[in-house]
This record gives C-alpha cells, structure tokens and sequence, in this order.
C-alpha cells in the first residue's frame, strides 16, 4: 500500500457510526482542476489547448460539488488516456521541455535518475509520496519500453500513465481515524494539502505545501494557519477566488449569452467578455486589496471597466480594451453586484428583461432559499412580448404572475425583488422610461419596502441570511459538498469566527478551512 | 452457379487473431440464401436506439385522427411520410414518472423510473438506468463498441442536475455524455482510420505505441487494485466503472484494427464538423456516421441526445423569429405559436433523415431498419402545458421480424413504460420488467409485435 497516501484503510469507516459531519470520499478533478494541475506539473505554457475531457455537470453551481459523486464514463475515461498520452508526447517530443520536466539525463533504464523523477513527479501529481512498490511499476515500464525505443519514450508512457491513474484523477480523500475520538475521521495531512490548495488556488499542492504535509504540519492548528496565510498571501490565491465567483455567479455562461442584435447593437462577444472580467477584478479587489467586508461586494462602488463597458455604463474618460479602476458615482442608480452587467444581463432574456430571473437569482443565489420550479398543467403565454395589450409595462403585464393563485405562491417570491431592476434593460445599461411608460422600481423584501436596487442591497446588507448565504456558498466550494443538516453549527461557528476577526472575505476563507467541516469527516461515502 | 458461402467465424478466425468478440459488417457472402441470417444459423444482430427530441408536440397538428395502417397524415407528421410504413406512431400513453416539471418526463421517458434530487431547486439525476444502458449490458457485449452515445444539441442549463445535461445513466450521478461533434464520432468509430502504418518506420512506432499503451494500462490498472480496498461502497461502485472503461481500452487495444469505414455498406469519409449551430446539418452528419457504425456493427446500442428541453438557438430558423432557447417560444408565442410548429417540424425532419439513412442500408434480403427498434420520444406533452399524459413517440424498424410497422397506435393511458419493454424484449433483452415506482410496467403493446 502507498506510505504517506491516504492513511487509512476501509476499516475506518466502520469505526464512526455516526457523526453530524458530512462524509468523505473519492472526488474527481473538475476539467479546470484537471487543466490547471497538469499545466503546474508539465509547464505547460498558457497557448497549449486544452484538451476534451468529460465535463461534469453542475450541482447549485459547483461543478466541484458535482465531481465528488459524479462517475466518470467510459468515455471520459478514453479522453483521459488521450489526454495524457498526447501532453505526455508533447513534452518528451521536445529535448528542451523534457529536459526542464526530469531534471536529469537517464543514461539507461537503470540509472537512478529514472526512479528519482518517478518519486519526485508521482508526489507531486498524486499529491502524495509514492509507496516503493509504486515506483517499481512505473520503472517497470521505462524498462519494458528502454529495448525497444529509448529511455525517454520510457519515461513518456510512465508520465502518460501517472496523469491516467485513479491517484490522479481522483482526489482521494478518504480520512484516517480521528485521534481526538471527536470525529470518525480526519483528513490525513496530504489530503488536508490537497483541500487547502484545490480551496485557496484551484491547482495541485506545490512543493512547499507537500513538506508541510510530509511533517505533519497541516494537521496541527498552528501549522494549518500558517500555511493558510501562505496560500492567501500567494498571487495565486487569486485564481481560487475567482474560481469561486465564476461558479457562484455563472459568468462562464456570459461566453455563450446572445441577445437580440436589433435592439442590442452593442451587444458583442468583447462586451460580454468585459462584463466577466469586471466581476473577477472587482472581487479580487475586494478581497485582497481592500481587504473588505464580506458584504461591501452588495453596494461597492469601486469598480473595472474597459471603454465598452463604461460606455454601457455611462461613464465617460475610460478608453482602450484594458480594464481600469472606476468609481460608479454615489447619485448614480449602479452599485454593487446587483449592479453589475454581468448579473443584470445573464437573468434577462434575449430581447427583454425577466423581474422573474432577477429576483429567482437574489432568492437563490443571496438569501440561499430554493424557489420551487412551476407546477405542470400550466399555459404561460402571459409576458409574451405580443400577447398583452400595448401601453404596459412588463410589470403591468406580469400582474398575472401574482393574480393567479397556481402561480403567485412562488412569483411572490421572485418577482417583487426583480421589479428592482427594471430601470436596467436585458443588456444592463440604464433606461429611463420602459419604452415611453414610466417604471415603477418599487418593492418589498421581506417585509422592508424598497426603490430601486440600491435600497434593496442596503436592506440585503442588513439582513444576516445574506451573510450566512454567502458563507455557505463559499463553504460548499471549499468543502465540495452540500452543506447537511448536522453541519449547522459547524457553519454557526465559521460565521462567529469570522465575524470576530472583522467578517472580511478572508477572514471567512481562513474560518472554513480551519473548520471541523474541511478538516474532519463523518465516514465513508 | 453455387453461391459461396464464408463463415462468420472463419473470418474472424482469419483476421483476428483469435479476439472472437470482433464484429464484422455481415457481407452478403458470410448470409444464408435468403439473407436473413448468417450461413451458420446465427440470426442477424438487431440493433437498439433511443433519441429525444425537445419540449413535446402539438396534440392537434401531431397526432393522427385514427388509428390502424390506414392513419390520416397529419401536418407536423409530414416529414415521415416517405418512411410511414416503417414506423409506429404512438399517441395516449402516460409516463407516470411525477414531479418536477420537464424532469419528470425526460426521467420518466427514458428509465420508467423517478429522479432522484441532488441539489437544491430542480438539480436532480436519475434513479436508474437508462433504457440504452439496459439493451447495452444485454446485446452490448458482442461488438467493439458496447454503445454510443451520440448528440447535436449540449446546451447544458445550469442547476438541472445530469437529467439536464446527459441522456444516457447508468444510475445516479453517473452518465455516459455524448459526443456531439460528428468528426470525433468518425474517430471513435473507426480509431486510426486516417493513418496507416504503411512504411517500416511507422509500423515501428505503432508496435511501441503499442506496447507504451500496454504497459501503462497495466500500470494504471493495478493502481486501481490498491485504491480500491481504501473506498466506501459508493466510492467504489465509482472506480468499477473506470476500470470498465480501462479494459474497454485494454481490449480495444488488443483487437486488431476496427474495421475500415470504406468496408462498410455506405461508406463515407470522415467528415468535417459543420456548423455547430445548425442542428439540421450537426445531426445530419452525426446520423450518416451512426448509421455508419451500426452498418460495420461497430455497436448495436445507441443513444441519441438531439436535444433535451433547453436548447440553443435553432439558427436555422432565425429568419422566421428564433431568437434563443426553443423552450422559451413553447412559453412565450401566442396563439397558434407558429414558431413552435416550425421547430417541431424541424425535428421531425432530423428523425425521418435518421430512418430513411438506415433504411437505405441493404443487409441480406432487408435493410438496416429491419434489424432495428428505435424509440423517439420527448420529455413532455407540449411544451406549452407541462403535461406528461398522452405522450408522443415513434417506433422505428422491426428488429429482425419481432415487431409490425406502419400503424397509428393510440393507448388510453396506458404506461409509457410499456413500450420500452416491449422494444427491449423484441431485440433480445431478457427483461420482464421494466420501470420503478409508479412507472414500472411488466406488460407488452400486443399492437407492436408482429
């Protein structure tokens, strides 16, 4: 059995019955986790496509969450094998690539260079030391393949089949019993490696988080939080937090957004690229430059925009592709990510706004309470863009929505927090009237009546369901799981903690990962 | 002049080197006098395929007024005029699979089974196994390629969970994803089909390609030994899978090479992927190199994700309004939806392409669409209302003699799932149910068999 892996056996799982924590398992890489992780171990520079692999689907947004129970096919698994196999040859056919990868010239199957590449590139791609007997079956094939070809083609198929292996393609995080006896299980110290860096920097662990791993110092507090402030210190925490927002908020589907060229001239692939970009600018931001509290991402001002972007937005003095800092002005109508094209333009149909998607993703997405989908049996013709009478705004027309009794008792739930928003039209920018009809922005939220986007986030920011819903959101990502039942005061703890150390975003990525709910698990899936 | 005959086993014992699981195009010489089955007795592989088209039909415009051979055409039927006598109309089944709107019938159409929710909203998987991975792991087992898993539409909605991503599961979170574009599916048909190791040197590198591969799976394969006994029961249901697809590899591997498309009854080259956008000429493309492999029994099962309810926009009717997301103007057109019979139509075209591109394979005395049972279904009524009673569908072929054509069926409301037991049956599943809950169903149509 590998040494310094997983650590544990099946027996394990036997010994916790049960525990309020979530259990653990076998997670597979996401196709972003895979792409970054075998770009870090091969080098692979930023031209080189990616290749297919078997994507996964989403579950409430995570394809993480998703990839812990999700099966790979036989399919995927051939895409895999090809996968390797090609990266594999594009690396060992080029003397200058290979060279930089193994770090020594193998003058022979035998020479020690070999089985010290193996250790060295095995722990790094299955984020854990190789175990003797592992080492030998990889060396085995430099061997079998040496007499017939060369070393290096050795070498090429061992890489090819260490990128293929389960140890690669899955995270296997299966714990080890739990010293304390709190918990049927802990993540062992390499798998707390692997969790911290797939969380903090969606890649594989570096090598400098593996020693931690190997001296046990991602298990003990105070080994835990420094490699977390390392991780958060790292430039490339950035790529963790934007994997986060991209998920959360869907702004990958802003590639393959279209709206109705005809009413929507300006609305171009740049345009929507713009629009993604300012939501991972402004984020990162907000988290690693200002620091902020976990809420300012509801009414924040400062903002990124390229000319196209600011353009939609009315502001002026802002030229070129390159996104540059801009304040949305305080009188203004625009803040916040409710304010943000990508959200108003994303939950807006091609030709014409939808109060329905709006306030379906503030339910959703912020307050974190499911909207149930419409009952069967029902014709909804009722906002067709012909269907009502001329002379009344869609939210004249939608009245039906909270009229009809099959349908008010979830609309009640969306519509009034969408009708916000109508001053944004389906691509974002601002309108004054609704084609000649005066808007009406009014709403409720709970209860708290509202005008306009801005006194609906001021009345969000006050409510804590939104702080814990952010926290939730973030802690499925980290954790690659939906949070359940027993995990609550596991989520009431994160949220104290952070709370107390100033509720910034960071303060809340350092509270889960120091949290029982990343660190230990309730047993076997 | 005496015709010759050659054995099917004898051809295999010629070329393949003893790998007895190779199939082989079933050329008229290897088929008794009357082409109806091999010279030894073997009777001709019948071929299984389930297709779903998006957001249901038009009861009035769809459905014929009566029954029997002699059924009046109707307007949205048109398209499979030339192939009527090839087919089964069904109309007045219900899919008893309840619940969420969409999911329940796309779950309901194609497993008889409930989904499962994984997620918050409507993020649901399925309970079961799908019907194609029902006939796969029956009839599967015989052909280089256990199925296929075929698609033009992947528009993937998010928060549907994989019942609004893949077609094909085997059981819950765990999907077999088509291919979609048709060059891929020519690749994985027929592997290596463009190179050829012709000179020394590229035989010498293809032998060491061969080992490489070897040797690696064989590596990988004793890591999955080791992880295994570490995983919980969930986890390792998991990893059986993967190792499934990596002796799938091995044996691939192992074969010599898949036979050629040029051997094939209408054979075509590899084609080039045309324009994602337009599912006329996406699935046009993907139906000529499916019906390709189930003519070189390359596979014998399929499935075939046209496309689920939410799809991208049909640009191929952007002049007459389309705009985005068909099940939008299943919702939002008013009155007759003009636009919405316009896509249904469309799709009906895209089936009847399919029918007609299999009938026109000549294998001994029939055609390829003899051989066959093809379900098309959809996930609804009609888009417009949601309902999952009265369900439309669509038998095609006759697998191998088991089942009658050219008759409008109506049921009155019997369960959907019926019929998937009876196409499994008349294929050679030995089932005797198929289904959970309230769609299980242990009846035949007695109107299907022949």
């Amino acid at each position: 059995m590998p040494a310094g892996g997983a650590g544990t056996t099946a027996g394990a799982a036997g010994a916790g019955g049960s525990s309020a924590l979530a259990p653990a398992g076998m997670r597979r890489l996401t196709p972003t986790e895979y792409w970054s992780s075998v770009s870090d171990l091969l080098g692979l520079d930023a031209s080189t496509p990616a290749p297919v692999t078997e994507d996964v689907a989403a579950i409430s947004g995570f394809k993480n969450v998703a990839a812990s129970t999700l099966t790979l096919s036989a399919q995927g698994v051939q895409e895999y094998s090809d996968a390797a196999l090609s990266l594999a040859g594009l690396v060992f056919g080029d003397a200058t690539k290979r060279a930089a990868l193994v770090g020594c010239t193998p003058a022979a199957a035998s020479d020690p260079c070999v089985r010290a590449f193996l250790q060295a590139f095995g722990r790094r791609a299955w984020r854990r030391p190789l175990a003797a007997a592992e080492v030998d079956r990889y060396a085995g094939i430099v061997t079998s393949l040496a007499p017939m070809a060369d070393v290096w083609t050795g070498l090429q198929y061992a890489v090819a089949g260490l990128l293929q292996s389960p140890w690669f393609l899955y995270r296997v995080e299966v714990g080890e019993p739990d010293p304390t006896r709190v918990h049927p299980l802990r993540f062992s110290a390499y798998e707390m490696a692997e969790r911290l860096s797939y969380f903090f920097w969606d890649t594989t662990p570096d090598d400098a988080l593996l020693d931690a791993a190997a001296s046990g110092e991602t298990l003990a507090p105070a080994g835990l939080d420094a490699q977390i402030a390392r991780l958060l210190a790292s430039p490339r925490a950035r790529a963790g937090v934007a994997r986060f927002f991209r998920e959360y908020l869907s702004t990958d589907d802003l590639a393959t957004m279209t709206k109705d060229a005809t009413l929507f001239p300006r609305a171009t692939p740049t345009l929507a690229a713009a629009m993604r970009d300012e939501i991972e600018a402004t984020t990162a931001d907000l988290v690693f430059t200002r620091h902020a509290d976990l809420r300012d991402v509801l009414d924040n001002r400062q903002t990124f925009v390229n000319a196209e972007l600011a353009t939609l937005y009315g502001l002026s003095g802002v030229t070129g592709t390159m996104l540059v800092p801009a304040t949305l002005p305080d009188s203004g109508p625009r803040a916040g990510l409710l304010g943000t094209a990508a959200f108003l333009a994303l939950d807006a149909r091609t030709d014409r706004t939808s109060p329905t998607l709006r306030g379906k993703f503030v339910r959703e997405q912020l307050l974190c309470e499911p909207v149930s989908p419409p009952p069967a049996n029902f014709a909804a013709t009722f906002d067709a863009p012909g269907a009502a009478p001329a002379g009344k705004t869609l939210r004249q027309r939608l009245v039906q929505h909270m009229s009809d009794a099959a349908c008010s008792s979830c609309h009640a739930l969306m519509d009034p927090l969408g009708f916000a928003f109508e001053h944004f039209d389906a691509l974002g920018a601002y309108r004054a009237t609704e084609g000649g009809l005066t808007i009406d922005d009014t709403g409720t939220v709970d209860g708290q009546a509202f005008t306009g986007p801005r006194e609906l986030a001021a009345a969000l920011r006050a409510n804590p369901a939104v702080t814990s819903c952010l926290a939730r959101q973030m802690y499925r990502y980290a954790t690659g799981h939906l949070e359940t039942d027993g995990e609550a005061p596991v989520l009431a703890d994160v949220g104290a903690r952070a709370q107390a150390a100033g509720n910034a975003y960071v303060d809340y990525l350092r509270a889960i990962a120091d949290s029982d709910g990343f660190r230990y698990a309730g047993g076997l899936r | 002049m005496k015709p010759f005959r050659l054995s099917r086993r004898a051809v295999l014992r010629g070329i393949g080197g003893g790998v007895a699981s190779l199939a082989l195009p079933p050329l008229d010489a290897m088929l008794n006098n009357h082409g109806t089955a091999y010279a030894d007795g073997a009777p001709l592989p019948k071929i299984f395929g389930v297709f779903m088209w998006p957001d249901g039909r038009k009861p009035a415009l769809w459905d014929p007024p009566d029954t029997g051979t002699n059924w009046t055409m109707t307007p949205e039927l048109m398209p499979l005029a030339a192939v009527r006598g090839d087919i089964n109309v069904l109309t007045g089944f219900n899919c008893k699979t309840t619940g969420f709107v969409h999911h329940a019938g796309t779950v309901g159409m194609l497993s008889g089974a409930p989904y499962v929710v994984v997620g918050s909203g409507t993020t649901t998987t399925h309970s079961q196994a799908t019907v194609d991975v029902i006939a796969r792991n029956a009839i599967g087992g015989k052909t280089p390629l256990p199925s296929l898993e075929v698609g033009v539409d992947n528009k993937s909605y998010p928060n549907e969970g994989t019942t609004g991503y893949a077609l094909s599961h085997n059981g819950p979170m765990n999907i077999n994803p088509a291919i979609f574009s048709p060059s891929a599916l020519f690749d994985k048909v027929f592997p290596g089909a463009g190179g050829g190791a012709a000179n020394p040197a590229a035989a010498r590198a293809a032998a060491i390609a061969a080992a490489g591969k070897k040797s690696m799976l064989d590596a990988v394969l004793a890591d999955a030994a080791d992880l295994r006994p570490r995983l919980g029961t969930a986890d390792k249901a998991r990893l059986d899978q993967h190792l499934d697809g990596l002796r799938q590899l091995e044996t691939r591997l192992a074969m010599p090479a898949a036979p050629a498309a040029a051997g094939c009854p209408g054979s075509s080259a590899r084609p080039t992927d045309p324009d994602p956008t337009s599912h006329t000429l996406t699935s046009q493309a993907i139906s000529d190199v499916l019906a390709l492999a189930l003519a070189c029994d390359v596979t014998r099962v399929f499935s075939y994700k046209y496309a689920l309810w939410h799809t991208t926009t049909f640009t191929e009717l952007t002049a007459d309004g389309a705009k985005e997301d068909y099940h939008t103007y299943t919702h939002i057109e008013p009155g007759a939806q003009p636009l919405v019979q316009k896509h249904i139509l469309l799709h009906m075209q895209q089936i009847a392409y399919l029918i007609a591109k299999l009938k026109a394979v000549t294998v001994g005395a029939g055609t390829l669409l003899d051989q066959c049972a093809i379900l098309f279904t959809t996930e609804v009524q009609e888009g417009l209302n949601h309902l999952t009673d009265n369900m439309p569908m669509i038998v095609a072929g006759r697998a191998g003699g088991a089942l009658r054509t050219g008759q409008h069926v109506h049921a009155m409301g019997d369960n959907t799932s019926n019929v998937h037991l009876t196409l499994l049956q008349a294929v050679g599943v030995p089932v005797t149910s198929f289904g959970a809950g309230p769609g299980l169903s242990t009846t035949t149509v007695p109107a299907l068999l022949a």
